[in-house]
């Protein structure tokens, strides 16, 4: 085919051909079909005497060489953006409906699970949910009950596998038994899919005064309740954080220091707290 | 309510196409991360959760000594949880998941994981003390069931008829390279009762100092899940000259 002997309709053709992304094609097509209708038209309109099939002809030459605009336009519209394009359209109609229905079967909790201790960040620096408002927490928090002692905030912080494990918060109480003391860890992570996780066997706890104080099933039972006496429990958690508390509620009334030190073997971490109002 | 809303959604600000593929990216991210989490963040290899395991336990990468193939459940397993390790004298050992263990200086990590047909899902670790000798540790994970282990004999002077011959499986790591027959007797609490029973073991070298051992009774009976008794183990060179004998307690977890 001579390139100066070009109809309309082949001329779209081979300027559109070098996009490979079909919706792209079309639609540059259907726009540069416009021009030329647009661009006889006008040729028409102006020198009446030309024939429909001369105005086109002249709107076509007046376009430019057809292989030259193919060239410019296969490198404006990559194939890969259209599917792109195209796979995110999917991408989004899909979590959509996933979004949508997620929530209507699982309910108010739906993003977080319906776990009672599931929170989206730890607004509140405490062991329980910030939405809970858990009586539990208010240990943490200066108050004036003759029976708190202490109420620490400590902030120590030690990097581990790529975790931030902090001592937040520590709180002394004066029980009807004994001293009960309270510390609160957390373990966070920008890696929402490996959340850390403590062990109770893992988590062993001393004082300056030579004591160990074992977790778990074997510290016995609290008189009062009997709920485990020591213990080491999970409770607020997110995406990007867990909050755990240590208890120990037989507590040597003269020890200053409490020391921790948590591992299989060795301590992976250690955290140190002098039981006495100031910096830690 | 209707105009205002026709106005309304004529007056939405128009969005480049590139801003709507950034729109529709980061809502595919949103769901897709819904999705993940629904599922437990599955990981696509088995080695990748134990990986994970480790770090979520704060633990530093162990070397791997020991692990079952991702895929692989051999012609004759019972299960397709089950797979199939190969001893170096050829027999064909099942177990059930995916199974792996690694050594640090001071401890050695143990973890089972289940692998489905996409992507590998949860698991459960377990540490234990280490001394740099032979060492048994059980393959039990749970207080409630002892893993499938088995491995299967093929009889083909009458087409082929198989025998499946279950044991309860334990690692024995750290077993010098000249061991050449290992020699171990158990007694382990059975499951009802305080009784503490002995078993047989047969061992098969897989190689590189490991070794799976499998406890079995004639009468079929099994032990506790928890897999508490104590042993008797003695390692033999290729003249059958003792080269160690060890007995204790099956280590706990730590």
């Amino acid at each position: 085919m001579q390139r100066d002997q070009m109809n309309g309709f082949q001329w779209l053709y081979i300027a559109t051909q070098g996009i490979r992304f079909k919706p792209d094609r079309a639609a540059v097509r259907a726009e540069l079909a416009a021009h030329l209708e647009d661009k006889q038209t006008d040729l028409q309109r102006i020198f009446p005497d030309l024939s429909p099939e001369e105005a086109q002809r002249r709107a076509v030459e007046s376009m430019g060489d057809a292989w030259e605009v193919r060239k410019q336009l296969a490198k404006i519209h990559r194939p890969w953006l259209g599917y792109l394009w195209r796979l995110s359209q999917v991408l989004a109609v899909l979590a959509c409906l996933w979004l949508v229905s997620f929530g209507f079967f699982r309910g108010d909790d739906a993003y977080l699970g319906d776990h009672p201790c599931s929170e989206l960040w730890d607004a509140d620096d405490l062991p329980r949910t910030a939405t809970m408002g858990d009586d539990d927490d208010l240990r943490y928090l200066p108050g004036d009950d003759p029976n708190q002692l202490l109420a620490l905030e400590i902030g120590q912080t030690e990097r581990v596998a790529g975790q931030d494990v902090s001592l937040r918060r520590a709180a002394l109480w004066q029980g009807e038994d004994g001293l009960e003391l309270y510390l609160y860890l957390r373990v966070n992570t920008w890696r929402f899919w490996e959340r850390g996780v403590l062990r109770e066997k893992w988590m062993k706890v001393t004082d300056d005064r030579g004591n160990c104080y074992v977790l778990g099933v074997e510290s016995g039972e609290h008189p009062e309740d009997g709920s485990l006496m020591n213990g080491l429990g999970m409770w607020g958690f997110g995406p990007f954080h867990s909050g755990y508390e240590v208890y120990i509620r037989n507590l040597d009334p003269e020890a200053g220091w409490i020391y921790l030190d948590y591992g299989p073997t060795q301590p992976l971490f250690s955290f140190a707290v002098e039981l006495k109002e100031g910096d830690q | 309510m209707r105009t205002w809303w026709k106005n309304a959604w004529a007056r939405r600000p128009k969005l480049s196409r590139g801003w709507k593929l950034v729109r529709n990216l980061v809502l595919g991210a949103v769901g897709g991360y819904l999705l993940w989490s629904f599922w437990g963040y599955p990981l696509p290899t088995a080695e990748m959760t134990f990986r994970r395991l480790e770090r979520q336990h704060l633990l530093s990468p162990s070397e791997l000594v020991f692990s079952t193939p991702e895929y692989g459940q051999g012609t004759d397993a019972a299960s397709k949880r089950d797979r199939m390790v190969e001893a170096l004298d050829g027999t064909k050992l099942y177990l059930e998941d995916c199974w792996f263990a690694g050594v640090t200086e001071e401890s050695t990590v143990i973890a089972s994981v289940e692998r489905g047909l996409l992507l590998a899902g949860d698991g459960q670790l377990r540490g234990y003390a280490r001394d740099g000798g032979p060492l048994l540790f059980p393959l039990s994970q749970s207080e409630w069931e002892i893993p499938r282990a088995y491995w299967v004999e093929v009889d083909y002077s009458v087409g082929a008829h198989y025998t499946y011959h279950n044991f309860v499986p334990f690692l024995l790591l750290d077993v010098p390279g000249e061991t050449r027959r290992v020699e171990l007797s158990l007694e382990l609490r059975q499951e009802t009762g305080t009784q503490i029973l002995p078993y047989q073991a047969d061992s098969w070298d897989l190689g590189g100092g490991v070794w799976l051992v499998g406890a079995w009774r004639e009468d079929g009976q099994s032990p506790s899940p928890w897999l508490e008794g104590s042993y008797t183990l003695r390692l033999y060179d290729e003249k059958d000259t003792l080269l160690k004998q060890r007995e204790g307690a099956i280590p706990r977890p730590l």
